[in-house]
């Protein structure tokens, strides 16, 4: 284990856990009670019957909190030197420098690195970790925290609550509009170590706030668990956009509960990339509460060999003029699978309800396997539900093509493929979509010819 | 009858059923080749054995029936579900060679129909619902793909009223080993009324990719301009509905002309 490393618990998951790390962070009562409560409900709940490759997690090998021994920084020049230097591989300070409102970069479980830009403090927006906000906002933090996911949602996401740690806070205040991207980055440095972050993103009446994370995590030996929950709370009006672009090494399990709720006429987005890891189970949800919301859910998977990638979205509909679409599309290579699944309910009296559903699979290699899942639950004549699901290769004819205007056969099936998810590529902020460009072209090399 | 009344309100409990059946059931062994039969099926585990070509029509009132069929050879199979309260179907087909259709109507009741179908060559389920006071339905299907260059297809309809609710679940399943396969499932739900439901689950598996697989499912009601036209033209509504929903299940088969009368009580 790395010295540059304190507050590890290494004995296990336990109540006394819970208490240690909760006294550590110095908590109020009610947030030590919600983790012991939680903490049963992970205790007592079991996994659904439907999910597989789960069972080599072992509970006990997990060192659930690592603080870096630095303190939290407020600029770039304080870090540790062995830390910038993985940001640097990241290209965190030139990103930085162009566009990025305020860098909340995630190394191990507490928030290290942490630059809020004079800009934001002018709008009155908070953007802090959420360590640091439920000390400077406890009454925000409990007015929202666990509302949305509740403790016993899921056994992932009950554990996560017992054991969460870092992660990122945003509030917009009413009508601020935040035309510049928030970001985070968040990395998983030390071998076999949970990482639990919670974030939680409020946009009050008519505000409008879109919010990146970006995961990466180096090569390392034993498997690991990425066990996260994010809320999303969309105020009347308001306009929230959440973008993933996740790239974990292939052996962490990344188990994610996301969910928003969208009030009357407000606009959810939820970009997800989907890349890396040994197995992910994620759906984003989003609740569409009140009359004239919208939302969106736009999801790429790529599973290559080994992986298996369970993603896709849930929207609940649960009042009149309510409007979601899901757009996903999964790529498997050689023995990966990938799988969408998803729920879309109408709830009666949710009139004028439209939902679109739209998953194509490609699989590339004959071993590949992709299956969809989706549900399909109304309970109201006066809605518009289409669902449409396609499956197939890369058409020969169309890489025929390419080969006779000079492209390799890889060159041609890789241009395919990016065209193929660019639905997706289009809507991610530039670096990441230049990031995520590299990574589908590495993980088709080998895969291909 | 008397055992299966429990059993209305929790459909769910497939296994007891099954259960039941194996305690009571009769087990019957018919091979049939190539003639036009029509039979009225009661209480038993049957195998079928279809050789030849030919249509069969078979009619499930009141039942509990485990099936398992092995068919050579082009075949129409059509089934008349009509249970006053109950109906347990399951089917177990193989499809070695030939085109095989099955042609399934649910009028009322509380159905559960579960088809398997495997699939070496052509099989198509063709299935309509309609359902209105408080009937309950449940169909189940597997599409599974056993050989190589095989075709599986199913298309359901569910015309629902009143306080009926309609679970329609579909699987495609290609395995490995079934290359070049052709698949497509599609599962349309009308909602005639405000307190009807629906649930719908059209699901792939697919395991190669030396296939073309797709599904759609639609979930809505018939819509007011449609009818207007109709009634323009000097249809009543009544009749209008009626011609929308001939329409709307033609694509799929057209129900026999003597169950219209039946069909007709449920609009």
């Amino acid at each position: 284990m790395n010295e540059a490393y304190e507050a590890i618990w290494d004995k296990g998951l336990s109540k006394e856990a819970v208490i240690y790390l909760s006294k550590q962070k110095n908590e109020p009562e009610w947030m030590l009670e919600l983790r012991l409560k939680a903490f049963e409900w992970f205790q007592k709940l079991s996994l659904p019957k439907w999910v597989e490759g789960l069972d080599d997690i072992d509970y006990d090998e997990i060192i659930y909190y690592l603080k870096p021994k630095a303190k939290t920084s407020q600029s770039w020049e304080e870090l540790p030197e062995d830390i910038r230097k993985i940001y640097d591989e990241l290209g965190i300070p030139e990103a930085e420098k162009k566009y990025l409102a305020g860098v909340t970069a995630q190394y191990e479980s507490e928030v290290l690195y942490e630059k809020i830009d004079n800009y934001l403090k002018k709008l009155g927006v908070i953007f802090l970790s959420m360590d640091d906000a439920l000390k400077q906002y406890p009454n925000l933090v409990k007015q929202y925290f666990a509302k949305l996911v509740p403790i016993n949602d899921n056994k992932f996401a009950a554990l996560n609550t017992a054991f969460w740690s870092g992660g990122a806070f945003v509030y917009v205040p009413k009508n601020v509009k935040v035309d510049r991207i928030l970001q985070a980055y968040f990395r998983i440095q030390v071998q076999s170590m949970g990482q639990f972050e919670r974030t939680l993103i409020i946009a009050e009446e008519g505000s409008q706030v879109s919010y990146v994370e970006g995961c990466s995590a180096p090569i390392y030996r034993k498997d690991s668990l990425h066990a996260a929950v994010v809320e999303v709370f969309a105020h009347k009006n308001a306009k929230v956009r959440y973008t993933t672009v996740q790239n974990w090494s292939k052996n962490v399990y990344n188990l994610v509960t996301k969910r928003a709720m969208a009030y009357e006429g407000a606009y959810i987005e939820w970009l997800d990339g989907n890349m890396g890891s040994k197995v992910t189970y994620k759906y984003p949800g989003i609740v569409l509460k009140e009359p004239y919301s919208k939302a969106k859910i736009i999801s790429i998977a790529s599973a290559g060999s080994g992986q298996l990638i369970d993603s896709g979205g849930k929207a609940i509909h649960l009042a009149p003029n309510t409007t979601s679409t899901i757009i996903s599309k999964s790529i498997s290579m050689g023995t990966g699978v990938s799988k969408y699944r998803g729920w879309i309910k109408v709830a009666k009296g949710a009139k004028n309800a439209k939902v679109s559903v739209n998953c194509d699979a490609l699989l590339l290699d004959p071993e590949s396997r992709t299956d969809t899942y989706p549900n399909i639950d109304i309970h109201e004549k006066d809605t518009q539900i289409t669902h449409e699901a396609t499956v197939g290769k890369i058409q020969e004819d169309q890489v025929f093509y390419l080969m006779s205007r000079g492209f390799s056969e890889e060159d041609a099936k890789t241009m395919i493929v990016l065209g193929f998810v660019e639905e997706f590529v289009k809507e991610i902020p530039l670096e990441y979509a230049v990031e995520l460009n590299r990574l589908i072209r590495l993980e088709m090399e080998g895969s291909v010819g | 009858m008397k055992e299966f009344q429990n059993y209305k309100y929790k459909l769910k409990d497939a296994e007891d059923i099954e259960q039941y059946l194996d305690e009571v059931g009769v087990k019957n062994e018919e091979v049939i080749t190539g003639d036009y039969k029509k039979l009225f099926v009661g209480n038993h585990d049957n195998t079928w054995r279809l050789r030849g070509k030919g249509e069969l029509h078979l009619f499930y009132g009141e039942s509990a029936v485990k099936e398992n069929w092995e068919i050579e050879g082009d075949f129409v199979i059509y089934s008349t579900i009509t249970p006053e309260n109950f109906a347990y179907l399951k089917r177990n087909v193989t499809v070695k060679k030939g085109k095989v259709e099955f042609r399934t109507i649910v009028l009322g009741g509380f159905a559960k129909v579960v088809s398997n179908y495997y699939t070496y060559d052509w099989v198509e389920e063709r299935g309509i619902v309609f359902l209105n006071g408080d009937e309950v339905s449940e169909m189940e299907t597997l599409l599974s793909h056993e050989g190589e260059k095989s075709h599986s297809y199913s298309h359901i309809r569910g015309i629902l009223n009143d306080k009926a609710y309609a679970s329609i679940k579909g699987l495609i399943w290609i395995k490995p080993q079934a290359k070049n396969s052709n698949s497509y499932l599609d599962q349309h739900v009308v909602l005639l009324s405000e307190d009807s439901w629906a649930f719908t689950w059209p699901a792939l598996r697919i395991e190669n990719n030396e296939v073309k697989a797709s599904h759609s499912a639609t979930i809505s009601k018939i819509p007011e301009e449609m009818i207007f036209y109709l009634a323009s033209r000097g249809l009543s509504r009544k009749d209008a509905m009626e011609l929308l929903i001939k329409g709307f299940t033609h694509s799929v088969f057209d129900p026999p002309e003597e169950l219209w009368d039946k069909i007709k009580t449920k609009l």
